[in-house]
């Protein structure tokens, strides 16, 4: 059974074009459009074993989502993987203080995603 | 009848019996006639002159026994009495056959005849030698001890203790002033003039004496003279007569008369303990010293007497170590050339501060001329030799000052001038003596108030008078003058000091002050514009970086479509629409490389751009690479070929910079190669120990003049092979950037088979080899002629002014972490991790605006790994960095 992701990225193609390439690796993705729902989905059941998250959404942004989800014990272990086009080295050094798992670039190289995703799945 | 020859028989008998006495004797017997020829001698005769009886027989002894030693009164007395027909007794000294001298008991006596007639002499001679001889010695003796005595002037006594009388002899009673006769010849004439408090002490002696304690009774004390002074003696004796019992029975002794010396010994000790002077007196033989009281105090110790501290046993030891030489040589020159000894020196007292003091003193000699002691004085000079100092000073002061000092007299008459005179006014000191002191004044009117001073009528001028001075050339200078009243020591004014002072100076550094302070008002306009400017530059960033950030989602959708469709994730797609696919694939990638070099420009510039350098295998660096460009060179009918060392070591970089120069440099080589040519990626290690990659390519090269932009900003070059593809032109100055901020260095060449290589070189990671990258770094960076003294580098563009090197340093500082920070402590160094490149680069520009030692202080920022090995390096370098600083 390969891995749970959820994306979370107000972006509606970006996630899709993102989900369309794990779906057909054969990964079971779940989206949301927004923080909060997000948040949502990675307290439902099933819950996701890793988690792609933008920076830059409208409400909460990426570090706050992560914020909470470390500081709730339910989804305090999932690994999460920001992926974003702030490619300030600020923003990186922040999420990655902060407990992300890895912090990618847009535009990505779907492979490095891919790989980031099993290394995650593995070390979590 | 019966009773005459009774009487004969016993006569006779009796003569047998002399007969025999007469021979027996070790008396000498000698019968001789009334001429005095011997007719016999006995054996005592022989034995004592040495003469037999044959010898004698018929001769006079006088001729033959008399010398001329003998004493002519006794022969001349013995002679009368023989002619008398007397005898007689004499001692007379003779001399015998061997020439001995000997002395005789001679008793000489007449023989009668029957009729009473004289007809010989007998003499009975005892040798009395020994007797006579040993008397005379006594008699010698005592005839001495008498001279002595009364040379010595020594009053005698002898004292016949049971009864209490004493012979006192004339000087005795004289040293108390009294003639003999005033005196009873008793112990308690003694007694009464005995002083009361001396009276204890002399039983004491006297009875130590007589129980045998002491072998001589020596005790000095004072005796009231007749005239009611006292008089000090010292009395000293010995029991000469014991009783059976043990009991002194005589005693005799001598007074000696020591009230002077006792009166000097006084008179010395007042004056010791009264004077400023301490007393010293060294034993030269015995190495002992004597130091009074009063010198004890002069060094601060309290009075011996109280003795609650170790007192110094010696001078010497005291001595200021600088004092020793002079102190020595001093001495010798006394001694030995009979210089005065009188010497300052520096002695340390009790609280261990040193003082000044004058030390006088004589050698004292003994009759050998062997110096065997020094003694002499101590003075405490110590507040006149400060004032000496002070004076010196002062006067030094005064001589070299650059003022002119006067000193004038109650006219105000120039008495003294210093040489400050000669260089501020050009009068030579002596020119000035004797004139009123206006005459170097310009302006007399405003010399009121230093006239007034002159009279006593100010105290001072209250507060210096500023005026011009008169040169001896004519020429007028700006002075400020400071003037006081100088007072004799009744309180009379006697004169005036007179400072004179050229302000030309302190005008001409007013004036600086008032452009000082423009300058610094139009600094802080400066300032405040340039946080503007600041301001505005933020902004223009701020716009970059949202610019770029805006561009990247739209650009990534292009490229994940672009990419699923491609991989046939929507379904098929014909052969030509995957080759227009690819075309917009590769434009996106090309649109994106153009986004993040101007965003990654900006950051340079800005100074934004953080460098994480970490170790890492060079195969990692260049794997991506061949993925990432396989596609563009497909397209353009390149082939990429790359190309790794065996046994490469790994990197000290931050990869993603690394792969970006790569990258940047690679999609240059594809886009400038001709078809079916080869870009060719290498990477090998250098002669520097540093892992160069290069990048070849088999096109047209680079021209010339191409060569000196080529690394500009906005530098684009002509390109023959797809004229439509441009970009901004930063690709190639951002990846010099890069490879800059990894420590590396990247340059470009044609190659002779054709074609361009670019390299840039990457440092291993060891410690050394980083290390020494970062002073490369610092060479190129550094401007400042001290600093560059410190750590010996030089600066490759000697005309950098401050400003720029600041700039360019911060801005290399910030996104290379390096730091370099003048600190207060010369020589040191400090290499390591730091804090925020931000925080670097403000103290950086603080420091910088100061004027600061040569000293350096280097700080890395960034993720070090401080492993066993970069402490130790960083140990190395610090003490090599050490070396040079103080080399």
């Amino acid at each position: 059974m390969l891995d749970r992701v959820l994306i979370i990225d107000d972006e509606i193609h970006l996630t899709e074009v993102l989900a369309i390439r794990l779906r057909a690796l054969g990964f079971d993705v779940d989206t949301a459009t927004s923080g909060i729902l997000g948040i949502e989905r990675a307290t439902g059941d099933p819950q996701p074993d890793v988690i792609i998250l933008d920076v830059r959404m409208p409400e909460i942004d990426g570090f706050e989502v992560n914020a909470r989800l470390k500081a709730d014990p339910r989804t305090s272990g999932i690994p999460v993987i920001f992926l974003s086009a702030n490619v300030q080295d600020t923003a990186r050094q922040a999420a990655l203080s902060a407990g992300a798992f890895a912090y990618l670039k847009k535009p990505y190289d779907a492979i490095d995603v891919i790989k980031h995703i099993r290394d995650a799945s593995a070390a979590a | 009848m019966k009773n005459v020859s009774k009487s004969v028989i016993e006569d006779a008998q009796r003569i047998r019996d002399l007969a025999l006495v007469a021979e027996r004797t070790t008396n000498a017997v000698i019968i001789t006639d009334v001429q005095r020829r011997v007719r016999w001698v006995n054996d005592g005769f022989t034995k004592i002159t040495g003469y037999t009886f044959d010898e004698a027989i018929g001769r006079c002894p006088a001729d033959f026994l008399q010398s001329e030693d003998t004493d002519p009164v006794t022969v001349q007395k013995l002679r009368e009495s023989l002619n008398r027909g007397e005898g007689c007794r004499v001692e007379i000294l003779n001399r015998g056959k061997d020439g001995r001298r000997y002395w005789l008991d001679m008793d000489i006596r007449p023989i009668h005849d029957a009729h009473g007639v004289v007809e010989g002499f007998i003499a009975v001679e005892m040798d009395v030698t020994e007797q006579v001889e040993s008397r005379q010695r006594l008699a010698a003796a005592e005839r001495r001890l008498r001279l002595t005595v009364e040379g010595a002037d020594l009053g005698t006594w002898d004292w016949h203790i049971p009864s209490g009388k004493v012979v006192f002899n004339d000087r005795w009673c004289e040293i108390l002033g009294y003639r003999p006769e005033e005196i009873e010849g008793h112990v308690r004439s003694w007694e009464l003039v005995l002083h009361p408090e001396d009276q204890k002490d002399a039983e004491q002696h006297l009875q130590d004496h007589f129980d045998r304690k002491t072998d001589i009774y020596r005790f000095e004390h004072r005796l009231k003279h007749k005239d009611g002074s006292v008089v000090w003696v010292l009395d000293s004796g010995r029991v000469y007569e014991w009783s059976d019992r043990g009991e002194p029975v005589r005693m005799a002794g001598i007074h000696l008369d020591v009230t002077e010396r006792r009166r000097a010994e006084e008179r010395f000790e007042l004056a010791a303990t009264a004077s400023v002077v301490g007393i010293w007196d060294r034993n030269l033989v015995t190495g002992t010293t004597y130091l009074s009281p009063r010198l004890y105090e002069l060094l601060g110790h309290a009075k011996p007497e109280d003795r609650i501290e170790k007192l110094p046993s010696s001078l010497e030891s005291l001595i200021h170590p600088e004092d020793r030489e002079a102190q020595a040589e001093a001495e010798r020159e006394h001694i030995d050339n009979g210089a005065a000894y009188e010497i300052e020196l520096r002695l340390r007292t009790a609280t261990g501060r040193y003082r000044w003091f004058q030390s006088r003193g004589e050698a004292v000699r003994n009759n050998d001329g062997d110096t065997i002691r020094m003694a002499g004085s101590l003075q405490d000079v110590h507040e006149r030799k400060l004032l000496e100092i002070s004076r010196a000073a002062l006067a030094k002061i005064v001589e070299t000052s650059e003022d002119a000092i006067l000193s004038l007299d109650a006219h105000g008459r120039i008495r003294i001038a210093n040489p400050g005179v000669t260089s501020m006014l050009g009068f030579q000191p002596g020119d000035l003596v004797g004139l009123p002191y206006q005459e170097i004044l310009v302006d007399h009117d405003q010399s009121d108030a230093l006239a007034k001073v002159l009279r006593g009528e100010l105290d001072s001028m209250g507060g210096p008078l500023e005026t011009r001075c008169r040169r001896q050339d004519g020429s007028e200078i700006e002075v400020s003058i400071a003037a006081s009243p100088v007072c004799d020591e009744n309180g009379s004014i006697s004169g005036a000091s007179m400072i004179v002072r050229d302000i030309t100076d302190r005008r001409e550094k007013v004036a600086l002050q008032e452009t000082t302070r423009e300058l610094a008002e139009l600094n802080q306009l400066l300032e405040r514009q340039n946080h503007r400017l600041e301001d505005m530059t933020d902004r223009a960033h701020r716009f970059v970086d949202d610019v770029s950030h805006e561009f990247r989602t739209p650009l990534t959708v292009i490229k994940e479509y672009t990419s699923i469709i491609l991989d046939g994730l929507g379904g098929e797609i014909s052969s030509s629409q995957e080759d227009w696919l690819r075309i917009i694939d590769i434009a996106t990638v090309d649109l994106n490389t153009m986004v993040e070099d101007f965003l990654d420009s900006s950051k340079l510039r800005s100074g934004r751009l953080r460098v994480e350098r970490r170790r890492h295998d060079v195969a990692t660096i260049l794997g991506d690479i061949d993925r990432l460009l396989r596609r563009k060179a497909e397209a353009n009918g390149i082939r990429l070929a790359c190309v790794l060392a065996d046994d490469l070591p790994q990197v000290f970089v931050d990869d993603e910079k690394a792969r970006r120069v790569v990258v940047n440099l690679a999609t240059n080589a594809i886009k400038f190669s001709p078809p079916d040519t080869e870009v060719r990626i290498e990477a090998v290690t250098n002669s520097q120990g540093d892992i160069e990659i290069s990048i070849c390519d088999q096109g047209a090269g680079i021209s010339e003049a191409d060569m000196h932009s080529l690394f500009e900003r906005f530098q684009q070059l002509p390109n023959a092979m797809s004229p439509g593809v441009k970009g901004f032109g930063l690709g190639l100055n951002i990846a010099r950037q890069l490879a800059w901020l990894n420590l590396g260095r990247l340059e470009v060449m044609n190659r002779p088979e054709g074609g361009a290589c670019f390299r840039f070189t990457m440092p291993p990671a060891e410690p050394r080899v980083v290390v020494d990258r970062f002073f490369e770094r610092l060479l190129e960076c550094e401007d400042r002629p001290s600093n560059i003294g410190a750590i010996r580098i030089t600066p490759t563009n000697p005309s950098y002014d401050l400003a720029t090197m600041q700039r360019d340093v911060c801005s290399a500082i910030r996104p290379s972490d390096l730091c370099i920070e003048a600190v207060g402590k010369p020589g040191l160094l400090v290499f390591g991790p730091a804090g925020s490149a931000s925080e670097w680069a403000d103290r950086l520009g603080a420091e910088w605006a100061g004027d600061l030692g040569p000293s350096l202080r280097i700080g890395v920022v960034g993720d070090w790994e401080f492993d066993e090995d970069w402490r130790s390096a960083h140990r190395e370098i610090l003490e090599l960095i050490g070396e040079t600083v103080h080399a």
